[in-house]
């Protein structure tokens, strides 16, 4: 039998060119029996860890490399045999792509001359000019020699002095019918250079069956349909993975032998890359260890000025040592640096994760709270036995992270510090725009097919659709259309920035993985994403951004500056009772994480008293136990109905804390040693596939095993059914226990001062805004509910933010709206107002313009938003006015002149204030318009107002109405449609059913205001009304305004 | 507030162009779409709920079944040109106010017809037989006409006075019931920048009374003198001029379909229509055409050019010239090839000569009509015999049957235009049969039985090049092509079918 080792291959991460994953070709490599396969992915090692991975399981040899296109017409496939040639290559890939705009790269043999020395080189000479058209390039070339022949001699004596013994001449068999004529050239410069020869295969493919999808990826990355690219596609189906015995026909035995002596050469793994920390956090003198303890012990001495309890003295002594014992010091001193840095400036920042919730975190600053007061321990998160990186994600005030950002890269450099990549991929919709393009179907119809995919795992909806369309005839064309976009679904498109995972390292990143230019300017971004990092056991820090924080801070600054109280996360007073009341009341508007409408349901029925309730609250309302239909035996459980029982006693040790009942994801993996019997090694390999669930197949395999492991062992067949689900749920959107641990802090500590300081905390809210569910006007409404006085924004009042005034009576301040409410009034505009303001009191609306220098728009923006009318009384009017004044007058111009032109505007009605404030500021202090409405019509008197429904009975038929505020279609009930509709007095929740939304289609669609008539479904304090009629009452709203007008 | 004087403008508001430049509509659905904003609806597709204006995204939501069609300004532009035509021999005093309105002064005319009802009702029946559907605004200003045409009003006639029991002036404008037209209109009708809209708005003045009640000079000190120019001439206290209508020295209209025509013979009706159309300009501006061309897109492109030279200049306007021209067209078109559906067809004409006046004929001896056509036949025969050379070219794809085209010469332009100028790269036959011919294969020798008689055996030598056909039309197969030699020494080009196994001959080098 033949060896053979294929030494060129693109995978689909040489974007649009590669029609298969890393992992497709290596496992077909294996299949077939291949000795070795390289992955040689265009200027590129995005595809590597991927392919590494599968052929470390597979356990075929896997070599590294990369196509590089030098000029028009040399193309070199560069291989590393060794880790030095690996670094250089890395190294040459970052030099061609961050000389370049994001997307492209330069090289020039010079390039390759001084910094390939240690790489292997194939080069294939190029035959004519159809070389270049069909295996065209990411850097597309024009492209006109038709006769290399000269060019190639002058490229081998060059390439040969250069590479010397490192250089081989490459041949592929393609069945383009000039082969002969090929194998002649090669073998004349073979001879004449001196350089052997051997034959590779130019692989876009593991199976000749993705040829389809191949030239429809050619048209993608060439702007056109299939059916026009002509020779720009490939003649045949021939780069794909060809059997061994069908290569022993294509090729002379002794270039095929060749591949063997180019493969042997390589020893290089991607398993030697070790990762090496930034040495400068331990300063001169110390070791990692002890400067970790000093720190540690400095911080205990902060946190506890009066001696540390005996209890935290003995778990920051096991912690020490296990970190010691996994050599863990300088991630944590690391993540020591960038905390300091950001208290340093006063940014509030949180850590979570494995390695978070530990009390060397809180005495590091990383986190906040101490961890004593949580059930949580430290080894439950990190073990020696699970050889898993520790994990710290911080978050920062979202206003303020970027500063954390520049200094990273300032004391790091951006050498040595870089942002992973996140992989943007083919989703449905992308596929079926780009596949429906080179399909040459028509824009318009595939805009229509985006918009509903409810046909995407269906082919016979599909072809229905195309029925419709006219293309009856053609289902052929459907078929394809349907089989391309499932078979793109999941290829890379292009590499983005990651949220925020940072890695460090001491020597320059470049020699580790290339790095690229990211889209936005001055950021760079390495070729690996998060499971590529974590495949590799590299480590490397979340710098997140996070509303919150912005909020909490800036709250607990209002409390410090209104009530003489100074505050702290970590001096928040825990288990107060009356913010677990106010939680069990589901009453959480703004409060974080537990703001949701699902999260407001499950508030009154898992009833949290104490803070590993709130981690349980937090965790529950996710995919996972959703999917997994757990949390109702959760709740059972929890209220006494249902008796806590465990299968067996390992069990009781996972799933005690949650009443036997699995809700974390860590659980979840735990079960399927326990109960399935998986080996630690065999359930690493299921959390993997759990994360890159739905990205490939490789979480399904999993299905059988769990089950038939779990029958095996007793467990009913529903809960391991479940199990799985809740496993895939996780997949969507893993959460972790310990993270959800310190969000719980976040939500016990933003709780508490919505309790105890509740205009402070609303003001903050709107102070950081965009940031939760709520939109100012659902914020300002909540917290008038809350007896806090809002008052209206005014030039004469209003600072540029929303400010707290104090009132002579109340004890609770008011809140005053801020200038920042006015749309397009700009910062410096507001800060001007502002200025003029505080020097002296505006007297009327000219001499706001005159001393704020506002121009037309900015004075219009002012009056539209209610700003002015201490000024110059109602909107009408002032906006007569304004129109009267003249564009510019001179500062000191005392002029005085009649802006109303003996003219008296009628005042607007109230309607039309509510609905001018509306349009200009995105809420209303005046009545709310259900109020009119009701008022006005009877038809609206015969409904139910929100706060009335809590008492009524449980199926009795109501009608609601209110202002559409929301609507949502969530991915866990399929389905269903959940319509929030905002009436004077609170949020009322409406469920539509399929059958209902079908029937009443426009009126859920359209409507501004919606009756709603149906059923009312309570349970306990979770009041919700199933819709079975919709009546679009926009109009009345129109009607009431027209009516004003008429009659006023 | 009006002053009357004596003209009267009549505009023609055309609410449907939008979708009368497509000829095959019917009662499905269906959006006219600008910049993903439905732009135009028909009355199917309003009852579900869309409105103008509304987000693509939620009029497919609400109408599943909704047909989408992006808009064709230039269709509308040139349909509006050629009513313009068409009018303008009624009245002179014309113009295209903007996308879908014509302004014309009636005052002038009306006695030519009759009065002004027997005028409209000539107008409306014209349009109407054009497959135009108008609305009226009838006004002493042209500015006023245009606010009041879309607007569904009864138009402000009355009878004129009668003096002695006579009509003495026939139908008049009712200046009381225009004035109350006129006040009741909403501001955001009006024809001016949208900002002063969005002011009047907010002020709280919401109709044109409401707004002329304010005082001309504190209006004018805030939105300026051209503000109140358009308000003097909306009301007739200010002139308002316009520019003469001047009929375009060039013809073209066009016609869009929305599900596309798929055979030569559909396409007839729609030429009628358009040849229609270009006899009224012709008459309108009293030439005779000389050569005319069609030109037909598939969805994206140009897929065809027809060209047709008259041998005799045509005035095109009477029925027996309109069958002719027909004729001619459908003839011409019986020998173009289509590659697509045919989404939108377009007449074309540049070349006129003067007609002559009428009174000359007198002294022409007319031919009979039959006689005239069946000459101009004769003669567009003898040119399509010339025509019918074909010239064989290469198209820069793989798959040789694709790639070997047979065209007609005076067709090179537009097919050439498509084709890629390509020399293929890798070794092809001059001569490519009509199609494969199957091998006989005999103790592994191919023969050829129809190579010129007697069979011959083939001798393979050099191959293969494996060239796969085009998936996305047929089921996928490749073939292994091989050059082979014949036993007369003749080179062919063979291929193996990897499906079946099966050799075919497909060519011969020369």
């Amino acid at each position: 039998m033949i060896q053979y080792a294929e030494l060129n291959c693109l995978s689909n991460f040489s974007f649009l060119r590669g029609a298969s994953h890393p992992w497709e070709l290596v496992a077909r490599a294996a299949e077939l029996g291949y000795s070795a396969i390289a992955i040689t992915d265009e200027c590129s090692f995005a595809g590597i860890v991927k392919a590494h991975v599968a052929a470390l399981e597979l356990g075929i040899q896997l070599l590294i490399g990369s196509e590089l296109q030098i000029e028009e017409n040399l193309t070199i496939i560069a291989i590393a045999p060794n880790k030095i040639a690996y670094s250089e290559l890395s190294a040459l890939i970052t030099l061609a792509r961050r000389r370049s705009e994001k997307g492209s790269y330069q090289l020039r043999l010079r390039d390759l001359e001084c910094n390939l020395r240690h790489n292997l080189i194939i080069w294939q000479p190029a035959f004519n000019s159809a070389d270049n058209i069909a295996g065209n390039t990411a850097n597309d070339i024009a492209s006109s020699t038709t006769n290399n022949a000269a060019d190639n001699v002058h490229y081998a004596d060059q390439l040969k002095r250069i590479f010397d013994d490192r250089l081989w001449l490459g041949f592929s068999n393609l069945l383009r019918g000039d082969e002969p004529e090929r194998l002649d050239e090669c073998y004349r410069l073979s001879a004449s250079a001196n350089i052997p020869l051997l034959a590779c295969g130019n692989v876009r493919m593991h199976r000749r069956e993705r040829h389809a999808l191949q030239d429809a990826l050619t048209a993608i990355r060439h702007n056109t349909s299939v059916d026009k690219l002509g020779t720009l596609r490939h003649g045949n189906s021939e780069r794909y993975l060809r059997p061994l015995a069908k290569l022993a026909e294509l090729y002379p035995a002794e270039l095929l032998r060749e591949t063997m002596v180019f493969a042997r050469r390589c020893t290089f793994s991607l398993k030697e890359l070790r990762y090496e920390y930034p040495p400068e956090v331990v300063p001169d003198g110390m070791t990692p260890g002890s400067y970790l303890r000093y720190l540690v012990d400095l911080g205990a001495r902060a946190r506890w000025p009066d001696g540390i309890p005996a209890a935290d003295a003995r778990q920051i002594e096991v912690e020490l040592q296990l970190i010691n014992e996994l050599q863990y010091e300088y991630y944590f001193l690391t993540v020591h640096d960038i905390v300091h840095f950001a208290r340093s400036r006063h940014i509030l920042c949180q850590g979570r994760g494995s390695a978070a919730n530990s009390v060397v975190c809180y005495c590091l600053g990383i986190t906040e709270v101490s961890p004593a007061n949580g059930a949580l321990l430290f080894e439950r998160f990190i073990s020696k036995e699970r050889n898993e990186p520790p994990d710290i994600d911080v978050d920062f005030e979202h206003e303020r992270r970027e500063e954390v950002i520049q200094y990273i890269y300032k004391k790091y450099t951006r050498e040595r510090a870089a942002l992973a990549a996140t992989v943007i991929c083919y989703r449905p919709r992308s596929a079926v725009r780009d596949i429906g393009k080179a399909l040459g179907i028509d824009p318009l119809f595939i805009e229509q097919l985006r918009k509903s995919m409810a046909w995407w795992d269906r082919r016979a909806e599909l072809q229905e659709q195309f029925r419709k369309q006219g293309l009856a005839e053609n289902s052929r064309l459907a078929d394809l259309f349907f089989s391309l976009t499932q078979q793109i679904r999941g290829f890379p498109r292009h590499l983005s920035q990651h949220v925020g995972g940072f890695i460090i390292t001491k020597s320059p990143i470049s020699t580790l993985v290339p790095v690229e230019n990211a889209a936005m300017p001055e950021r760079t971004i390495i070729q690996w994403d998060k499971e590529d990092i974590e495949a590799l056991g590299l480590l490397k820090v979340d710098i997140l951004a996070l509303g919150m924080l912005t909020a909490i801070r800036k709250c607990l600054a209002l409390v410090a500056q209104h009530y003489d109280s100074t505050l702290t996360m970590a001096t928040i007073p825990p288990n107060d009772k009356p913010t677990y009341d106010m939680l069990c009341r589901a009453d959480s508007v703004g409060v974080f994480q537990v703001e949701s409408r699902a999260q407001m349901a499950m508030l009154p029925r898992l009833r949290p008293r104490q803070f590993y309730d709130l981690v349980i609250q937090v965790a529950i309302v996710r995919p996972g136990p959703i999917q997994g239909d757990m949390v109702h035996p959760y709740l059972r459980r929890r209220q006494g109905l249902e008796p806590v029982t465990y299968h067996n006693a390992a069990i009781e040790a996972v799933l005690k804390r949650t009443l036997g009942i699995p809700i974390f994801q860590e659980q979840a993996i735990k079960l399927a040693m326990v109960a399935a019997g998986f080996s630690a090694g065999k359930a690493d390999q299921l959390r993997r596939a759990m994360a890159s669930w739905g990205k490939n197949g490789n979480f399904d395999h999993f299905e059988k095993e769990l089950i038939d492991g779990m029958l095996e062992r007793g467990h009913s067949l529903d809960f391991a059914q479940r199990l799985f689900k809740q496993m895939q749920g996780f997949g969507a959107y893993g959460f972790p226990e310990s993270h959800a641990a310190s969000f719980a802090l976040l939500v016990y500590v933003s709780a508490w001062l919505k309790c105890h300081y509740p205009a402070a905390f609303y003001c903050a809210l709107l102070n950081s805004l965009p940031m939760g569910l709520y939109s100012a006007s659902q914020l300002v409404q909540d917290a008038r509910r809350h007896a806090i006085e809002v008052r209206a924004v005014d030039v004469r009042h209003s600072d540029i933010q929303h400010t707290l005034e104090n009132t002579l009576i109340e004890r609770q301040p008011a809140l005053r709206l801020g200038l920042c409410l006015i749309e397009n009034l700009g910062a410096a505009t507001a800060a001007r107002i502002n200025a003029a303001r505080t020097q002296q009191p505006f007297t009327d609306i000219a001499d706001l313009q005159r001393r704020a220098q506002l121009s037309a728009t900015q004075l219009t923006a002012l009056i539209a938003g209610g700003a002015v009318e201490s000024l110059s009384g109602h909107r009408h009017r002032a906006h007569w006015q304004a129109l009267a004044l003249p564009a510019t007058i001179p500062l000191n111009a005392a002029t005085q002149c009649d802006y109303d032109d003996q003219v008296q505007l009628a005042a607007p009605s109230e309607i039309e204030n509510i609905v001018a404030d509306h349009n200009s500021i995105g809420l209303t202090l005046r009545r709310h318009p259900l109020a009119l409405l009701r008022e006005h019509f009877a038809l609206f008197r015969c409904c139910k107002k929100q706060t009335e429904l809590a008492a009524l009975n449980q199926g009795r038929f109501v009608r609601v109405a209110g202002l559409v505020t929301g609507r949502q279609r969530p991915g866990t009930q399929s389905g269903v449609i959940f319509v929030t509709l905002e009436d004077e007095t609170g949020n009322i929740n409406v469920v539509v059913w399929k059958d209902v939304q079908l029937r009443y289609r426009e009126a859920l669609l359209k409507a501004k205001i919606l009756l709603i008539k149906g059923v009312l479904e309570t349970d306990g304090a979770v009041v919700h009304v199933l819709a079975g009629e919709l009546i679009d009452c926009t109009h009345y709203l129109q009607t009431l305004e027209v009516h004003s007008r008429d009659f006023h | 507030m009006i002053r009357p004087n004596r003209q009267i403008w009549l505009c023609l508001h055309f609410p449907n162009l939008a979708l009368e430049v497509f000829a095959d509509r019917d009662a499905r659905p269906l959006a006219i779409v600008e910049q993903q904003r439905v732009f135009h609806l028909n009355d199917s597709a309003s009852a579900h709920g869309l409105e103008h204006g509304m987000a693509l995204n939620t009029a497919h939501a609400l109408c599943p079944g909704l047909l989408a069609l992006e808009r064709q300004p230039s269709r509308e532009y040139e349909t509006l040109q050629q009513l313009a035509h068409w009018v303008y021999r009624l009245s002179p005093d014309l113009a295209l106010a903007d996308d879908n309105n014509l302004l014309l002064e009636i005052g002038g005319c009306r006695r030519l017809y009759g009065g002004i009802t027997p005028l409209l009702d000539l107008l409306k029946k014209g349009l109407m037989e054009r497959g135009h559907n108008v609305a009226l605004g009838l006004a002493h200003t042209r500015k006023a006409a245009w606010l009041l045409a879309p607007q569904v009003q009864p138009l402000a006639l009355v009878d004129g006075e009668q003096v002695q029991g006579k009509q003495a002036d026939g139908e008049r404008l009712d200046i009381d019931l225009l004035r109350r037209q006129l006040g009741a209109l909403p501001i955001a009708t009006l024809n001016i920048d949208r900002n002063i809209t969005a002011a009047l708005g907010k002020m709280g003045i919401r109709t044109l009374n409401a707004l002329t009640d304010l005082p001309l000079a504190a209006l004018g000190k805030r939105f300026g003198a051209e503000f109140i120019r358009y308000l003097q001439q909306v009301l007739g206290t200010h002139p308002d001029p316009q520019p003469p209508f001047a009929p375009l020295p060039k013809f073209q209209a066009g016609l869009s379909f929305i599900d596309g025509i798929h055979n030569r013979q559909a396409l007839l009706f729609p030429m009628r229509r358009l040849l229609q159309t270009f006899g009224d300009y012709l008459q309108s501006r009293q030439l005779l055409c000389t050569a005319l061309s069609w030109e037909l897109h598939d969805a994206y492109a140009p897929q065809a050019n027809i060209t047709i030279e008259l041998m005799r200049a045509e005035p095109a306007s009477g029925p027996q010239q309109l069958r002719n021209l027909l004729e001619l067209s459908a003839l011409k078109l019986q020998n173009t090839p289509l590659r697509d559906v045919v989404y939108t067809l377009i007449l074309r004409s540049e070349h006129f000569l003067p007609a002559q006046p009428q009174s000359l004929q007198l002294f022409v001896e007319e031919e009979k009509p039959e006689g005239s056509f069946a000459i101009l036949i004769d003669k567009l025969r003898a040119r399509l015999g010339t025509n019918a050379l074909e010239k064989l070219s290469y198209r820069d794809v793989h798959w040789p049957e694709a790639a070997s085209v047979q065209q007609p010469i005076d067709m090179a332009n537009a097919a050439e235009a498509n084709a890629r100028a390509a020399i293929p790269e890798q070794l092809r036959p001059l001569w490519l049969l009509p199609a494969p011919q199957l091998l006989r294969e005999r103790d592994k020798q191919l023969f050829w039985h129809c190579l010129v008689g007697a069979g011959q055996a083939l001798q393979l030598l050099r191959g293969p090049e494996r060239i796969g056909n085009h998936w996305w039309e047929q089921t996928y197969t490749a073939r292994d092509y091989y050059v082979a030699r014949a036993e007369d020494g003749r080179l062919c080009w063979i291929f193996r079918e990897l499906s079946s196994g099966q050799w075919f001959a497909h060519g011969l080098f020369a």
